[in-house]
């Protein structure tokens, strides 16, 4: 029985070790949106969201400072006719008691404001019930006026200095409801200059604009309804308007109607600012990926595109053209997406709209460009640019973010740094490693994971000494990519970032992390994963020892694991596990190639295997920074094809040691490490080894066990 | 009498109680747009001790939503009061439901029976009605029709239970012959029994003759009442094309050439009815009589005994 935990125990050594090392968190370059168009105009009048935020903060003004706006959406937008008449008649019911503007509506100062709330629940209530046309007064109805009397109420408490405007908005709503429409147009002519600007003359000029539509006067409806920003009214009175059109089908309508309709950016916007395709370094781009109901809506937005780029009159050709540009490249002619962007880039004015064409710029040249020195050069240019607008535009918003996302899950929600990486991450990193210049690329990707980071204002000296687990330096693109990378790659990377020769690599170098320790931990590590003990061991005696409890690996406590031990066990080696184990094993390697005694150098042999084997399983961490499933990836931090080579050459270590005994009690010792019981017993049953076999199974079963190796 | 209510034992439902007649008493439709009687209509519902007075409040009709430009049910024609109702008369609200209205009023977004209840009560109540014990259904439903009405009655019925008021329903003759819809009692429509439009039409509001092939002694498993046409009109052709209806003399239109049928239902005619249904409707004899319509300038056509006589049925 004893026997059988000692099976149990060896058997581990080869079972497959799993640790979950919190690995990186991937934020893929498909997710860094490269469509972008900025102060985009609110959505139209219409949006009750938008309208209701509008009159709560106005209401806010005219009332008192510290009520809440949502107190001020209960009442205003919740409260019942029913309510707001309790309130009027003095009583402060029980469910307003904790509403502020409630309170401040039944105190002295409310009065005004409240009188106007009685008519215009009245009159909301008159409209919504009365003119359902099933509507029939009961005895019951709280209505305190009909409509007529709130017009002409409203129309009268219009002049005043309080609410003068609420009001004029409540009197054509009543007459519209009255169908009053030439009573409309001549009360707007009385109050036109007067009202003041701002939510409530939009809405006012809405009203006149459909009581024009009643008049039979389209022209100066629809001139209204641009006024007041209302789109839906200005496509309504259009004969050609279906309820049922698409959103493109509508978007060509109103540019019918109204070509320079501001809107149209935001539309734009919220048809292609979320398309982002796949850009992840493993995968080509298919347009095909797209939700065929997208495609359907972008293709269709394309050929409006198409068909204002061609319109003479049209006034923000930019705007179309740089749509036009993103959805060529969506649909995978890029050369097409230049000829568009040229011409967003000959007529664009606006500025913001020019930050995001040379943005895109950008990004058609990593598509379309040779990758040699002259695309470089204009690489070093655009780059500049974009990073000094990444500084420009970094504000208290954008730190919040970025403490909160980036720096614990490499998000950064910030356009010009997720532009960066979208272009160089997604595109110019790939296509550098594809051509052979991983030094370039790895530079690329370290600016791109750290010039957000390094403009930030927090203590980076902290954040990287402190206990906790580091969440970015090892999580990050730049980590990813150099983990896929040889230790050859790292070395020449390490050799520009450490000693930089042109202009290129010293801006590059500016912008990213490049600590000794870091640089030389990481090639140290991808030496022992390509079992380079003795670069390993060079690489790691360059790294101060503090550097070491600094990476998560140590933090957690996966380098606490004997690598020479068959048995999981405790190390203690100290801090620099990493360069311990390098020494030892580079020691190892020596020590076989000198030794002359078979029993002696197999036995070496052995050790030397057993270590390389615990390095890339129980002991993963002295070769990667982290094993684990990542959801949603699937991976686990592993090199496969390093794995498998280290296993096959543990495979011809071990064989080669068994086959080079020369005495049985070291062979038979060999093969008790390996757990052969039934090799011990019948092929060295008068050893040591085959006594202790033989006394200690209890069972047939383990007599006969045999691990294989 | 005595004879026929022993033959009419299987119709239980019809006309059951002897008591149907005298609890509702005499009945009269009023089927216009505005609520304001004369000093003869007045007189009309004293002199024949008017106990029911059938006011049909407004007709159901489709309308396309505006917003939506979707189709959907809208109350249409309702009626204006212009005077108070007349006292000592139980008003049975009526609402007309045309055909198209019919196929989209089971909407699953609307709950039109619930819609078109509240609208009835709320009539009353503003309008001072009195207390409401019956609403009644007026639709000329098909067989194509019939499943969706059936199921709106039941959904009415459903809605009026809880204020203790039960659901009355038009019946044409020709819907004799089919399931009877799911309402506590029915009023068999004795008029309009022949084709408005064809200029061959001898008198489209009553022929008895037509009413003959729709009575065949067969029981009804509703309790019935009895609609019995007072109104006439003028049918207009031209070169035998319907071309309208006019209710008072035919105006200036006219052209020489054209025909006017005047067509009206004498006393002789409505006795003649009577005698038809008492003798091919079992139960008949009990059922309560009204009269279609309560409009002084046609009931001018019949005496007071006339009408005595049609509403006693002597």
């Amino acid at each position: 029985m004893r026997y059988a935990r000692f099976i149990a125990a060896i058997s581990l050594l080869f079972a497959t070790a799993q640790a979950f090392a919190c690995g990186p968190f991937i934020y893929p370059p498909s997710e860094y949106y490269m469509f972008h168009l900025v102060n985009l105009p609110d959505s139209p009048d219409g949006d009750f969201n938008r309208n209701s935020r509008e009159n709560c903060l106005l209401w806010q003004q005219q009332t008192m400072e510290d009520i809440p706006l949502d107190d001020i959406y209960q009442v205003v937008y919740k409260y019942n006719l029913e309510l707001i008449t309790t309130l009027g008649s003095g009583i402060l019911p029980m469910e307003a008691k904790d509403n502020k503007m409630a309170r401040w509506l039944h105190s002295y100062h409310g009065e005004k404001a409240l009188e106007f709330l009685v008519l215009a629940k009245n009159c909301e209530w008159l409209r919504n019930e009365a003119l359902s046309p099933w509507y029939y007064p009961s005895k019951n109805d709280q209505v305190k006026y009909t409509l007529n009397e709130v017009a002409e109420m409203a129309r009268q408490k219009s002049k005043d200095y309080y609410y003068g405007d609420r009001y004029a908005l409540q009197a054509v709503r009543a007459m519209t409801s009255l169908q009053q429409y030439e009573e409309i147009v001549n009360f707007w002519n009385e109050i036109e200059r007067k009202l003041p600007d701002g939510l409530m003359r939009r809405m006012t000029i809405s009203y006149v604009a459909g009581a024009y539509i009643h008049l039979n006067d389209v022209e100066q409806a629809k001139n209204l309804y641009k006024l007041a920003n209302d789109l839906n009214g200005l496509l309504e009175c259009d004969l050609r308007y279906q309820p049922k059109m698409n959103r493109v089908e509508k978007m060509e309508l109103l540019y019918e109607v109204y070509p320079d309709c501001p809107d149209f950016r935001r539309q734009i916007w919220e048809i292609l600012g979320h398309v982002e395709p796949n850009r992840d370094w493993e995968d080509d781009w298919r347009w095909d990926w797209i939700y065929s109901d997208e495609r359907a809506t972008i293709d269709q937005l394309g050929k409006l595109c198409d068909r204002v780029l061609n319109d003479k009159t049209c006034a923000d050709k930019a705007l179309w053209a740089y749509a036009a540009t993103y959805i060529a490249h969506l649909k995978g002619d890029d050369r097409k997406a230049d000829r568009y962007l040229k011409l967003a880039e000959n007529c664009v004015k606006d500025r913001n709209l020019s930050d995001a064409i040379k943005v895109m710029r950008i990004f058609i040249d990593s598509q379309i460009s040779t990758y040699d020195k002259a695309y470089e050069q204009k690489l070093f240019a655009q780059l500049r640019w974009l990073q000094q607008m990444i500084e420009k535009n970094l504000d208290e918003k954008v730190i919040q973010g970025f403490c909160f996302y980036d720096l614990t899950s490499c998000f950064s929600y910030y356009y010009w740094n997720d532009a960066m990486r979208c272009i160089l991450l997604g595109t110019v990193c790939p296509k550098m490693i594809q051509q052979g210049n991983t030094t370039l690329a790895l530079q690329l990707a370290n600016m791109s994971s750290y010039s957000l980071l390094n403009e930030m204002p927090i203590n980076l000296y902290q954040y990287r000494h402190s206990r906790s687990f580091n969440g970015y330096d090892y999580c990050n693109h730049f980590a990813r990519m150099a983990d896929s990378l040889s230790a050859n790659a790292m070395m020449a990377y390490t050799e520009v970032a450490l000693r930089p020769k042109t202009e290129f690599q010293r801006f590059l170098n500016a912008h990213s992390y490049i600590e000794r320790d870091y640089l030389n931990e990481m090639i140290g590590t991808h030496c022992l994963r390509e079992m380079r003990y003795a670069d390993a061991e060079q690489y790691f005696s360059r790294v101060s020892s503090g550097y070491f409890v600094r990476t998560n690996v140590y933090k957690e406590g996966y380098l606490n694991r004997d690598p020479f031990s068959v048995k999981q066990r405790k190390w203690n080696h100290g801090v620099d596990a990493k360069l311990c184990f390098a020494r030892k094993m580079n020691q190892l390697e020596h020590e076989i190639a000198s030794a002359t005694d078979p029993n002696q150098k197999a036995m070496l042999m052995i050790d030397f295997g057993i270590g390389i084997r615990n390095s890339f399983d129980y002991c993963w961490a002295l070769t990667q920074y982290y094993r684990g499933w990542v959801y949603g990836l699937g991976e686990d931090g592993e090199n496969v094809d390093l794995t498998q080579q280290a296993e096959k050459r543990v495979d011809r270590l071990f064989s080669l040691a068994v086959n080079s005994f020369t005495d049985n009690e070291y062979a038979a010792q060999a093969q008790m490490l390996f757990g052969n019981f039934k090799t011990i017993a019948e092929r060295f049953p008068e050893t040591l080894a085959a006594v202790i076999v033989k006394g200690h199974c209890d069972q047939l079963v383990d007599y006969h066990a045999e691990m294989g190796f | 009498m005595v004879v026929l209510a022993s033959c009419t034992s299987k119709t239980t439902n019809v006309g059951t109680t002897t008591t149907q007649a005298e609890q509702h008493g005499n009945g009269i439709y009023y089927w216009k747009t505005m609520f304001e009687l004369n000093d003869a209509e007045r007189g009309f519902l004293k002199e024949h001790q008017v106990k029911r007075l059938y006011l049909r409040l407004f007709d159901v009709v489709p309308a396309e939503n505006g917003a939506r430009h979707e189709f959907e049910v809208v109350p249409n024609a309702t009626i204006v009061f212009r005077e108070p109702m007349p006292e000592n008369v139980e008003i049975v609200p009526v609402v007309y439901i045309t055909l198209d209205a019919l196929r989209l009023i089971n909407s699953p977004i609307h709950n039109y029976a619930e819609i078109i209840t509240q609208r009835i009560l709320n009539m009353a109540d503003f309008n001072e009605l009195g207390t409401i014990h019956e609403i009644q259904l007026d639709c000329d439903w098909t067989q194509q029709t019939q499943d969706g009405y059936f199921a709106f009655c039941q959904a009415m019925k459903d809605e009026l239970k809880p204020y203790g008021i039960q659901l009355s329903c038009t019946i044409r003759l020709w819907q004799l012959a089919c399931a009877c819809p799911p309402v506590d009692r029915g009023v068999l429509m004795l008029y309009n029994t022949g084709t408005i439009t064809n200029p061959n039409t001898n008198n489209s509001i009553l022929d008895v003759e037509d009413v003959k092939a729709y009575l065949k002694g067969e029981a009804y498993d509703l309790p019935l009442g009895l609609a019995y046409p007072t109104y006439s009109w003028y049918v207009w052709f031209r070169n035998d094309k319907y071309m309208g209806l006019f209710h008072d003399q035919p105006g200036k239109k006219i052209e020489a050439g054209d025909v006017v049928r005047y067509e009206h239902v004498s006393f002789n005619e409505l006795q003649q009815l009577d005698s038809l249904v008492r003798l091919k409707l079992p139960g008949a004899d009990q059922a309560p009589i009204i009269l279609y319509h309560l409009d002084s300038a046609n009931l001018s056509n019949y005496t007071n005994d006339e009408i005595r006589q049609i509403y006693s049925r002597d």
